[in-house]
């Protein structure tokens, strides 16, 4: 041990003796490792995002979405009023309840597009009435206050739960527990506020999530009762009123394992009670399987690219240890007459050239991680650095020293000794 | 520190060849060559460029190993060896002293003389102690640090010695040791071989020199790969 930590030292003054030539071979082994770092980095930040998206939206939930038929609204609107009924419905849920046994709860949400008024100021804002269980199963969690109670639901309690952001926008700087919001043109305390959406990352609407992040929740009956469900736009010379029933359906299934007949099993009810797709159904679970398929992709490309590149700077290092030992011919002589055995040789050699790769794997390290920090501030790409992709960024450009090294070693311990020592 | 019974044989050889080239065309360059180096012996080989002479330094040095004949070395049948052994031999058993020096340019003083050492997995500390020992006893104790570029031939060829001589060897074998040197120094390093003579090691110089060989006290001729003569051990 002490032999192979002397051999270190004495490989760290060789290469010290050339700086620049040891820093240039070891320039591919920089950028490979860098690279490879890099590259681990944003893919693992891209499969926590996404996961934990996913994990939001509940791996046991089946989600419906009201949407407006895309073919609807444009003949129409040269009429000075007309009405147009679309989206989820009542019954839907009822049949979603009653036909299928595999699905626990059936949650319907009716949402409003309300203003919220701060004094004169008005925040654009999405009011969703919700039941209690919807917080449970959308892992909504409030970090001040609470969250809606069955007893809210039961009085139809002009109570709400805010996102901290709608706050920051409206630069509320009071308790938030003690205000009364104005939706529309009616109060309603605030009970609960919930910390900011986690990621708001494009992938979001990749995910049928809604971009808003201006959420307001209120009882669910409390919506029905108050607003009723009709909404009308007025525009010039003309009247838009829609009405949707259900905006969203949270199906809630009994185990993983049932989340995809459940989800045929909805879908085969909307297609039989709708004429139009006016809805959309997404399962995260579905979503979690098919990102699976995707992070295999880049499972197998990573390391293709990795290698590649470690490939090359494994070459560089193989080619100047070459010439290295051609340089020093009369160095591996002098050593062998003195009673160095071709297994010393090999040694020396072989821990110059790892040492030198796996400075190159530190500086690489180092030169990712700037990179990745790089990354982070210019853009909005979630990466993650943990010890493990360190820790196998830096042990791969010690293997590549071990495999590009063990050749030129080889060939410095198989000189024969007279040759070498008269060797000009 | 080893010490061979004084007198007891150290190097046997016994119809030692060695031939180059091919099995059809052969190239011998050394035949039959039967040589006994007692311990404590002072030993020239002398003889023309092509008599053989640096074949037979390498052989008896380990460096090569003979085509056919017997070589022992304190009893041991080293023609026999593999390379590991052999290189163990070099290590433990073998001195060399060359004519162009042979120090690792980019190792100090120092670290030339501990070379054979660390080979040896001798541990440091003590591989310093003998160090500065053999520095001083050869004179360049004040030089240690240098670079061998920053000596004189003369220093360089001591430092050398100072390697030589760091695992003990039975055997020092010295190659033309003043061949890259001016009259003076050369002067200086065979009244230190003289020395270690005196010391009680055992040295064999290869010169074509007469002047060189006439201090050793047993003188070897060689020509055409054969001993042409032998004036014998000194009694």
């Amino acid at each position: 041990m002490t032999f192979v930590l002397e051999l270190v030292r004495e490989a760290l003054r060789n290469l010290g003796r050339h700086k620049l030539r040891s820093f240039l071979t070891a320039l591919g082994i920089i950028f490979g490792v860098a690279s490879v770092l890099s590259m681990i980095s944003t893919g693992e930040g891209a499969r926590r995002a996404i996961m934990s998206q996913i994990q939001q939206l509940g791996i046991r939930n089946i989600i419906l979405n009201a949407r407006k038929p895309p073919d609807e609204g444009k003949a129409q609107t040269q009429g000075t009023s007309f009405r147009l009924t679309y989206g989820l419905t009542f019954h839907d849920r009822d049949q979603i309840d009653e036909t299928l046994p595999m699905i626990e709860k059936v949650l319907p949400v009716h949402d409003l597009d309300q203003w919220i008024w701060f004094g004169s100021r008005r925040i654009e804002a999405k009011v969703r009435g919700v039941t209690p269980d919807y917080f449970e199963h959308l892992q909504l969690v409030p970090w001040l206050g609470r969250a809606l109670t069955p007893l809210d639901q039961a009085d139809r309690a002009r109570v709400c739960v805010v996102r901290s952001e709608l706050l920051r926008q409206a630069h509320y700087v009071g308790d938030p527990l003690k205000l009364d919001l104005k939706v529309g043109t009616q109060f309603f305390r605030v009970v609960g506020v919930l910390p900011d959406a986690e990621f708001q990352s494009p992938n979001r609407l990749a995910l049928g999530i809604d971009e808003r992040a201006l959420e307001v929740y209120v009882p669910y009956q409390t919506v029905i009762d108050r607003f009723g469900l009709q909404v009308t736009i007025r525009r010039a010379g003309s009247r838009e009123s829609s009405e949707v029933e259900l905006h969203q359906i949270v199906c809630v299934v009994d185990s993983e394992e049932d989340v995809l007949p459940a989800a045929r099993g909805v879908q085969a009810i909307l297609e039989r009670f709708h004429e139009k797709k006016d809805y959309e159904v997404t399962v995260p679970l579905e979503l979690l399987e098919s990102r699976r398929k995707t992070q295999r992709v880049f499972d197998i490309v990573l390391p293709i690219v990795a290698g590649v590149s470690l490939l090359v700077g494994g070459i560089g290092i193989l080619n100047i240890m070459l010439a290295s030992i051609t340089e020093r011919t009369r160095e591996i002589g002098i050593r062998r007459a003195l009673g160095a055995t071709g297994l010393d040789i090999t040694w020396q050699f072989l821990v110059e050239t790892v040492t030198l790769s796996g400075i190159g794997g530190l500086l690489g390290v180092g030169l990712g991680v700037a990179g990745v920090h790089v990354l982070r501030a210019f853009t909005q790409w979630e990466a993650v650095i943990t010890p493990g992709s360190i820790a196998l960024s830096f042990g791969t450009s010690c293997l590549t020293g071990v495999i590009f090294g063990l050749y030129p070693a080889r060939q410095a311990a198989a000189m024969e000794p007279i040759r070498a020592l008269r060797h000009e | 520190m080893h010490a061979p019974r004084p007198g007891g044989p150290i190097a046997e050889l016994r119809g030692i060849g060695k031939s180059y080239g091919t099995a059809r065309n052969p190239l011998p360059v050394l035949a039959d060559v039967d040589l006994d180096i007692s311990s404590g012996e002072y030993l020239a080989i002398i003889g023309p460029s092509g008599s053989g002479k640096s074949t037979l330094l390498n052989i008896l040095g380990c460096l090569d190993v003979p085509t056919w004949g017997s070589y022992r070395i304190e009893g041991d049948d080293v023609a026999r060896f593999d390379d590991v052994r052999l290189s163990h031999v070099r290590n433990t058993r073998i001195g060399f002293v060359f004519q162009s020096f042979h120090l690792v340019s980019h190792l100090t003083v120092l670290e030339n003389v501990e070379l054979p050492m660390f080979y040896a997995r001798r541990p440091r500390g003590d591989r310093r102690r003998r160090c500065h020992e053999l520095l001083d006893r050869v004179g360049l104790g004040p030089r240690l640090h240098h670079k061998p570029t920053e000596l004189s031939g003369g220093e360089r060829q001591r430092a050398a010695i100072a390697r030589a001589l760091a695992n003990d060897p039975a055997l020092i074998l010295a190659d033309e040791p003043t061949g890259n040197l001016d009259t003076a120094t050369s002067g200086e390093i065979m009244s230190m071989f003289g020395e270690l003579h005196r010391a009680g090691a055992t040295l064999v110089v290869i010169t074509h020199d007469p002047g060189i060989a006439a201090q050793a006290p047993r003188r070897v001729a060689m020509r055409d790969g054969r001993v042409e003569s032998d004036s014998g051990a000194a009694a």
